[in-house]
């Protein structure tokens, strides 16, 4: 069961459906973060926190962590392109993507 | 497929944890070969996208982190275009252009200099996936004509490594030398500008390969895109 609204109650079938889809033509939402390596003090972020996001993000990662016992970056990848096409608009992204390869 | 990190996965995903709730997030679209057949695709997908966020020039990179951020109701977003294909230039970008948002091109350099013969052939050696095939005898890359073009109407360009190689541990020296070195000179050649934006085939972020975070860093490149961030390098 989700106790958070940007997660899906099935998270890795969420993760596995949208790792199914033609990246070679669609066009995928993502999260970066931004890192300054040059020794900056002074981050300043795109606004003030996304502390949903993070929450979200995090406790997605403890449950692929406790289903797999480990996290590989193909599982850190997947969460955030599940997070990302369930925040980005007020539906999932991926709703807007065909599905199926459109013919020619 | 080979994806790395540079450190165990949980100390990696506690990192981005504290980067988004530090608010030093950044959207992207992720975007490769842009087939016409799709358009009506992403004209719905920008549709929806452009009222709600702010696009991310080149300037508000090199401000970051002093300069102005993102207004907070309306976040930036950074449209990708990876590899150079014909229909980036042909498709997708005057319908970025109509939306208001700065693309940003990550291109393999050697791929638009590849004879208009062998660039299928190349594409598929080089992991440069091109699925359907709406220019039947014609080039598949974007000319460095094109690419001036976009670039003097404001979009960016990123040196994607010269052939679209990915990096690991062991990578040697004269490979990271083509990669980083040459991909620069050429795409600097045909583009007349100067780049300082690279990213690897499959996103290598610093700390994987030190020998190739320093010749990034003595090549001039500023700033490295990987799988989960964009690292300002110096």
């Amino acid at each position: 069961m989700t106790t958070n609204a940007f997660l899906p109650d099935d998270l890795s079938a969420e993760m596995d459906r949208l790792g199914r889809r033609k990246y070679a033509e669609i066009g995928v939402p993502m999260y970066l973060v931004l890192e300054d390596l040059t020794g900056n003090p002074a981050e300043k972020g795109s606004h003030d926190g996304d502390t949903q996001l993070a929450v979200a993000f995090s406790e997605a990662i403890s449950r692929v962590e406790a289903e797999k016992g480990d996290i590989e970056v193909a599982d850190i990848a997947r969460v955030i392109e599940v997070l990302a096409d369930r925040t980005f608009l007020d539906r999932p992204f991926s709703e807007l993507s065909d599905e199926e390869s459109p013919e020619t | 497929m080979t994806l790395l990190l540079s450190k165990p996965g949980a100390d990696v995903a506690r990192d981005l944890a504290g980067g988004y709730a530090a608010g030093r997030t950044l959207r992207l679209m992720n975007y490769h070969s842009t087939p016409r057949v799709r358009e009506p695709e992403y004209t719905r997908q920008l549709a929806e996208l452009a009222p709600r966020y702010s696009p991310f020039r080149k300037d508000d990179l090199d401000r970051w982190p002093q300069g102005p951020a993102s207004p907070k109701n309306k976040p930036w977003l950074m449209p990708i275009l990876f590899e150079g294909f014909r229909d980036n230039y042909d498709v997708i970008l005057p319908l970025l252009e109509d939306a208001g948002f700065t693309a940003w091109f990550f291109v393999p350099p050697h791929f638009l200099n590849v004879p208009v013969a062998e660039q299928r052939g190349f594409a598929e050696a080089h992991r440069l996936h091109y699925l359907r095939d709406e220019y039947p005898g014609e080039r598949i890359t974007m000319t460095w004509a094109e690419a001036r073009d976009a670039a003097a109407r404001g979009h960016v360009f990123a040196c994607h490594s010269r052939n679209h190689t990915a990096l690991d541990r062991d990578t040697p020296d004269d490979v990271l030398h083509e990669e980083i070195f040459t991909g620069k000179q050429e795409m600097e050649d045909g583009l007349g500008l100067p780049v300082d934006i690279f990213c690897w085939l499959h996103g290598a972020d610093v700390g994987i390969n030190p020998r190739a975070d320093d010749m990034l860093r003595a090549a001039g490149f500023r700033y490295l895109f990987s799988n989960f961030r964009l690292q300002r390098l110096q």
